[in-house]
């Protein structure tokens, strides 16, 4: 997840700092309060007003294709109210959009339309793969179903259930607003895993596919061993961000 | 099961089919008993032509008929008074695999006389092409066209033969055949690579191409473009007879005129398509001129999933079809497995299946009427059903453990009884319902926004409405009284006391009131249902079917082997074939399951209402305007996990 705390032989200075702030951990910053690169007094106040404003207005893009999209009104409907959480406004043009709900099962035939939504949101920009089939293809198998759209674009946060509840997506949600608050602009680029060079292409490369498609196979084709070896890719893709 | 098993099994009655079968039974001759009418005047019009005829699943009465003389025949049937068989009900296709040939299959119901009738067309596998029936029944247009994708049966006559799940370009072939792979010819990374490239046949249909001339995206294999002879692209691009869209083409780049036409395109996602739909949609100024609907973009597979799976293991595919009613996808696959095995359930899970059914009629009318009204703008109503959506969904998570994947059916009964204090929640939720329906009836019936944006908009008659193969609300409204509750019943459906809303006009307006009274009726239902509510087991006691209870497995040796059985193997449906449908909330919903005896379908079926009701959306919608598309698109209440399946 790129949520590392600071390393123990941060500044305790810097540590103190951010207590005072109530900053929390600032992320992942190497080299402590004057290191290169690193944090400073003005780069913490400046992320924290900046993550307080970005985790608090994010504006959903729904690309509900299923059952999980109905799961998804009912969280924005009145019973669970995403309203609470700054996310009522539900973007439906991808251009204003923050973070990219995933919700349901996606075809090969979607796939290009998932992949140019995603190149069409502005950075930042989140993505939650919500339920079975948007996370691993789900029960389905088969040959018209991407097995994971992890495949197609990068996934921040995953929110297991066929469907989930309304609950589970706005876990899901809260953890990206964790996520953003433990960003510093520091890192910016580096938290922004995708490059111009990236648009219109598959996330994952031809092996990491395999692989992820294999050994997980459901129950039409749950031999492990028969998997593994039809795709000769023993190991478990690393984590799809670079 | 392996014949040595058998003997092992003495003591345990299975039913008539425990012994391997041939892989596919052919019915008994229908020679003796209550003969079907239109079989015997058929024989005697058709002569040799009629090559047999069969009564499957009981009651059900399968015409063979000689393939290349299928239109005449069914011409026939339709147009003879005695036959009047106006609906086609559902057309589709099965391959028994091992070089037989495929079957096409037409199923027909008579308005009129309220009769069905199967007719069952053979095609070798080398010269897969049989006459289009397009001509007789528009229902037959996206039809054979899903045969064609799915079966790559060849419509002879088809104005439009295209692919219409699978991509365009799709090359691994034609996914339900027998010997296609569960997961396709090419590796996944092939799959994703295909799926992602640059080519502007992914992103573009065969209408934008058309029209847009040369693609703007630089066409890697455009030398392959004349290798695909006979599928639609060039068909389409030279003009194919019938294709009303190159005359507008011509039209449109005709510099003399002063306005030309313009191209836009809703979805897939977009928010007023209920789904992941596009719609191609030609223009002039504001007014439609043409609407062509691009679908599968939710293409699951479930047909092909499913000859994967046993017959229970179907059930859970099954809610996933429709989400918004999955209760009644539940039942009727089951029923329909059911009528198959000659299976009578028990007095008490016939009323509960009532009573889900109908809670799932206004579980869905009530997703369609928030985000219908939503799409005239008007969000409280959204607000209004989805609270009491959220009743049902509690109702559903106390039954069955889910809020919409319910999975509550399995074949012989359901995967438990009630709840303690379940009817009482429903008993309440039928006294208090009504009175957000009106409020939501109050906000809407007479709002001068909603009535403008509704009425005479998508006007539809009867008779065009039966012959684009309407079923369900969107039927009723054009007034045509049929619902296959009282027409067809099913469970003592038509003892119960309930009227059929009928509109007049076939508009928008009529489509929504129309629902909004199928609500009410169905809480009429569910009161007298909840009153008839007996006793006794919810399951079936049939060996075939139920597991011998915990005590008995663990006291004697023959109910632990039938559990082990039933278990590891799963049920076994006799050979043959059955098609079953009751009226679901968008439609005339059936199942046609074909099976060789064993544990797994050969084929499974869904008869998809909204499918067939959204293959007419450019009939109703060219001439208004593209705002009352959307009113249109939201009025057919369609749900894309069905359309696409």
């Amino acid at each position: 997840m790129g949520l590392s705390d600071g390393d123990p032989g941060d500044s305790v200075e810097a540590e103190r700092i951010s207590e005072a702030l109530a900053l929390g951990h600032s992320g992942g910053h190497k080299g402590g309060l004057l290191g290169a690169g690193g944090p400073t007094f003005l780069t913490t106040k400046v992320d924290f007003v900046v993550n307080w404003a970005r985790r608090n207005s994010l504006w959903p893009m729904p690309f509900g294709t299923a059952c999980c999209a109905i799961e998804m009104m009912a969280s924005a409907a009145s019973n669970f109210d995403l309203a609470r959480f700054g996310m009522e406004r539900m973007s439906f043009s991808p251009r204003q959009a923050d973070v990219l709900i995933c919700a349901g099962r996606v075809p090969y035939k979607l796939a290009p339309v998932l992949r140019r939504i995603w190149d069409q949101m502005m950075q930042p920009k989140w993505c939650v793969s919500m339920g079975a089939c948007a996370s691993s293809g789900g029960v389905f198998d088969t040959y018209s179903m991407v097995q994971g759209i992890d495949t197609i674009i990068p996934v921040d946060v995953y929110v297991p259930g066929c469907p989930p509840r309304p609950e589970g997506l706005i876990y899901g949600l809260m953890m990206i607003q964790e996520k953003i608050r433990c960003e510093t602009l520091a890192e910016h680029s580096e938290l922004r895993a995708e490059t111009s060079e990236m648009v219109g292409r598959p996330a994952a490369n031809a092996d990491e596919v395999e692989a992820l498609s294999g050994p997980f196979g459901n129950s039409t084709q749950q031999d492990r061993l028969a998997a593994l070896a039809q795709t000769q890719r023993p190991s478990r893709s690393e984590d799809l961000l670079p | 099961m392996t014949e040595g098993g058998a003997s092992a099994f003495e003591g345990v009655e299975r039913g008539p089919q425990t012994s391997r079968e041939p892989a596919y039974k052919e019915g008994e001759e229908s020679t003796e008993g209550p003969g079907h009418p239109s079989v015997s005047a058929l024989q005697e019009k058709f002569g040799s032509a009629i090559l047999r005829t069969e009564v499957q699943a009981g009651d059900q009465h399968v015409v063979f008929a000689e393939a290349p003389r299928n239109c005449e025949i069914l011409e026939w049937l339709r147009d003879d008074p005695g036959q009047r068989y106006d609906l086609l009900a559902d057309l589709t296709a099965v391959d028994h695999g091992g070089g037989r040939p495929l079957q096409v299959v037409y199923q027909l119901w008579s308005m009129t006389h309220k009769r069905a009738l199967r007719v069952k067309c053979e095609v070798d596998l080398d010269a897969l092409v049989i006459e289009s029936v397009v001509r007789l029944w528009e229902t037959a247009n996206w039809l054979e066209r899903e045969v064609y994708d799915l079966f790559g049966i060849d419509f002879e006559g088809h104005p439009d033969l295209r692919r219409i799940l699978m991509p365009q370009n799709y090359e691994e072939g034609h996914p339900l055949r027998k010997d296609f792979p569960l997961c396709g010819r090419f590796s996944r990374a092939e799959q994703t690579k295909r799926a992602l490239s640059q080519d502007y046949r992914n992103d573009y249909s065969v209408v934008e191409i058309a029209l847009g001339g040369t693609p703007a995206l630089p066409p890697t294999e455009a030398d392959g473009l004349s290798a695909d002879s006979g599928e639609g692209f060039v068909t389409a691009a030279r003009g194919a007879p019938g294709e009303p869209m190159t005359e507008s083409v011509l039209e449109a780049s005709d510099p003399d005129l002063d306005s030309e036409h313009m191209l836009i395109n809703i979805g897939p996602q977009h928010p007023a398509t209920h789904g992941v739909l596009r719609l191609i949609c030609e223009l002039d100024g504001e007014t439609v001129v043409k609407v062509t609907p691009d679908i599968g973009f939710l293409h699951t597979s479930f047909e092909k999933l499913g000859e994967y799976r046993t017959w229970n293991q179907i059930v859970p595919l099954t809610d996933r079809i429709d989400y918004l009613a999955p209760l009644i996808y539940n039942c009727v696959y089951v029923m329909t497995v059911e009528k198959l095995m000659g299976l009578q359930v028990t007095e008490r899970c016939k009323v509960v299946r009532v009573l889900c059914m109908e809670m799932e009629r206004i579980f869905s009318h009530l997703l369609w009427l928030g985000t219908t009204a939503i799409d005239v703008g008007a969000f409280t109503p959204f607000l209004y059903a989805f609270q009491e959506r959220e009743r049902i969904y509690k109702l559903h998570e106390s039954f069955t453990g889910a809020r919409i994947t319910t999975s509550a059916t399995r074949v012989g009964g359901m995967m438990a009884d009630l709840p303690d204090g379940w009817t009482d929640s429903l008993r309440d939720f039928v006294k208090t319902f009504p009175n957000t329906l009106d409020e939501i009836d109050s906000l809407l019936t007479t709002n001068g926004i909603h009535l403008g944006r509704t009425l005479d908009v998508g006007v539809i008659s009867g008779e065009d409405a039966i012959n684009c193969g309407f079923t369900g609300p969107n039927l009723r409204a054009s007034g045509v009284d049929y619902d296959l509750r009282r027409d067809k019943p099913y469970y003592d459906s038509d003892t119960y006391d309930f009227d059929v809303p009928v509109g007049e006009n076939g508009d928008c307006y009529d489509r929504y009131l129309v629902r909004m009274e199928e609500m009410r009726q169905s809480l009429r239902i569910l009161e007298q249902a909840l009153e008839r509510l007996p006793g006794g087991p919810i399951n079936v006691a049939d060996p075939r079917v139920s597991l011998p209870s915990k005590t008995d497995c663990m006291n004697d040796m023959e109910s632990m082997i039938h559990h082990f059985k039933l278990i590891t193997e799963g049920i076994s449906v006799p050979a043959g074939d059955c098609y079953f449908a009751v009226e679901g909330s968008k439609g005339e919903l059936g199942m046609y399951v074909v099976s060789g005896g064993g544990e797994k379908p050969v084929r499974w079926r869904i008869r998809p209402p909204s499918f067939v009701n959204l293959s007419v959306i450019h009939k109703l919608a060219e001439g208004h305007l593209v705002s009352d598309l959307i009113m249109i698109n939201a009025s057919l209440d369609i749900v894309l996990g069905e359309i696409d399946r």
